[in-house]
């Protein structure tokens, strides 16, 4: 490893994420039209291009971007003006990303859509790449400048691209807020076994929400059997019926939540 | 690369999974043509996939979706003759889509005439046992056709020739044939009696294009929903004939000569496109969130 640069002393350094000399190198030859600013925090700027291709069910990105055959189905050349900021969030361990060019922006405006639907956070303007859940399946090592960027950031993109063509998105997203974070869980619970740290942490997720008061009720059973919940999305309905795999996720988390009894006092 | 490994390729390469977005997109649209039916018909009228869809012979490079509407025997609600009914049901998803007539089917585009590759196929069922049912023809001499979707679906499906057809349908498409799929389907099977996929293709495509081009004149197809009733002669005149015949002369010159490229194309598949490449990063995308 070369040397750590973006080192701060002060009581904010743990927010902050070190990116080394050599990834610092290997980002300015592998994108030269992105460069590395130093400061507090440090960041990330430029103009991000590339090529992708989705199959269904895998993205491909070439490196450098060159033009595919024709042959090759979905495949996007494309180049955003973004912003990395390096440093953590409530919700995330993950650097902090604009789209500066505000095309994602201006596409939404032409949709007559909120923001938040393309996962922008409304009141940062950052993308929404992930759901904190899901970031050690997707960066399996933990944050590096090249995961970082090939598996989360180009995707985004690409998807983003692959709509303004399309008209449609070409996978799944997670609904907003604790939606998605109960959906990312019941999701994880299909392939990890029962695990404290995941309990609390959702749980911690879950507690950012302006609906805490009611998954507390749901995680404590106070308010009855839950085939009777409301959903918390606000549609009035059961919570069963109107988002079923978050209502999946809550009852698995509910259940989890019992099997650690050390852990009541959280909620 | 062996003729069967090439083939194996080429027909990997026009294979839709069930999870593509080709088909989801479908799947979609099948949703909403039912919902524009139901709607107006309540659940009176049988909506059912039609089409290579449900034979089992989809090709990516022509994907449509056949649904068909038939309607009970004594079931009026859509109209009294097969024209009212074919009329009816263009009239309502006129409301929500372009629609494009055609012989029997009704092809739909979005009103910007985006084609949605969707065709619907108004009829109605010759008697209570819903089976064989009766379609319109807006063109031709007869003004209606007697036809078995289930018949159709079955030849095709227990022909066991389906990956046969597909490449024979990705063949027309690329020799510009005008011959229809549905003709196409019966003269590979009519063409091929015992043989089947299993044989290996390139000896099932090796016997078909021998076959189109010296015998073409003694094939005879019937349809086999309805063997006598139905006069195919229009769908497989001297014209397509010819046509088709001179297209499997020339692809037979090349498999001979072991040009199956020349048949079908080179094959580039995603892995060996990106195989000359410097680096692929490739990996099952997050999906995306918003708090």
């Amino acid at each position: 490893m070369g040397q750590i640069i973006n080192k701060v002393s002060s009581e904010a350094e743990k927010e902050f994420i070190s990116v080394s000399t050599e990834e610092i190198e290997w980002l300015t030859k592998k994108f030269p039209k992105l460069k590395y600013v130093e400061g507090t925090p440090s960041k990330i700027e430029g103009l991000l291009e590339f090529e992708a291709s989705y199959d269904g069910n895998e993205i491909f990105i070439v490196e450098p971007p060159e033009h595919l055959p024709n042959s090759v189905k979905n495949v996007i050349v494309d180049a955003y003006n973004i912003e990395i900021h390096l440093i953590k969030n409530e919700y995330s361990s993950l650097p902090q990303i604009k789209e500066t060019g505000n095309r994602i922006i201006k596409y939404a405006a032409s949709k007559r859509k909120p923001l938040i639907d393309f996962h922008i956070n409304e009141k940062t303007g950052t993308l929404c790449l992930i759901e904190s859940q899901m970031e050690a399946f997707h960066l399996p090592n933990g944050f590096n400048l090249s995961d970082y960027l090939f598996r989360l950031v180009i995707p985004f993109l690409y998807a983003h691209s692959y709509q303004e063509k399309n008209n449609s998105r070409p996978w799944g997203e997670w609904n907003h807020g604790n939606l998605g974070v109960l959906e990312s869980y019941s999701e994880i619970r299909e392939h990890e076994s029962l695990n404290q740290g995941r309990v609390v942490n959702c749980i911690k997720l879950l507690k950012i929400d302006k609906n805490w008061d009611v998954y507390k009720l749901f995680l404590s059973r106070e308010n009855g059997y839950k085939r009777q919940w409301i959903c918390t999305c606000g549609s009035g309905n059961k919570f069963r019926k109107c988002h079923l795999k978050a209502y999946k996720g809550l009852v698995m988390l509910i259940r989890d939540f019992e099997s650690f009894p050390e852990i009541k006092t959280i909620i | 690369m062996k003729p069967q490994e090439y083939l194996d390729e080429v027909l990997k390469s026009q294979t839709l999974s069930g999870d593509s977005e080709e088909i989801k997109a479908l799947q979609i649209k099948r949703a909403e043509v039912q919902g524009v039916l139901e709607k107006q018909y309540g659940t009176t009228p049988t909506i059912r996939y039609g089409g290579s869809n449900a034979k089992g012979t989809m090709i990516r490079e022509s994907f449509d979706l056949d649904i068909i509407c038939y309607f009970g025997s004594d079931d009026t609600s859509a109209g009294d003759t097969l024209k009212e009914i074919y009329n009816n049901v263009k009239e309502v998803l006129a409301k929500k889509y372009f629609v494009e007539p055609k012989k029997s089917a009704l092809r739909l585009l979005s009103n910007e005439k985006v084609d949605f590759h969707v065709d619907v196929v108004p009829g109605r069922f010759t008697d209570e046992n819903n089976s064989d049912a009766f379609l319109f023809q807006a063109t031709g001499e007869k003004e209606r056709l007697r036809t078995n979707l289930q018949k159709h679906i079955d030849y095709v499906k227990t022909s066991k020739l389906t990956n046969t057809i597909k490449l024979v349908k990705y063949w027309k498409i690329l020799k510009g044939l005008q011959i229809t799929t549905f003709a196409l389907e019966l003269l590979v099977i009519e063409s091929l009696e015992g043989y089947s996929d299993d044989k290996g293709l390139d000896k099932c495509l090796a016997k078909l294009f021998d076959k189109l081009a010296n015998d073409i004149d003694n094939i005879k197809i019937e349809d086999p929903a309805n063997p006598q009733g139905n006069d195919l002669s229009e769908l497989f005149n001297s014209t397509i004939k010819g046509s088709v015949s001179l297209a499997a002369s020339n692809s037979l010159v090349s498999i001979n000569d072991d040009k199956w490229e020349d048949v079908f194309g080179s094959i580039i598949t995603r892995e060996n496109a990106f195989s000359t490449l410097p680096t692929i990063h490739r990996s099952t995308p997050a999906k995306p969130w918003a708090r």
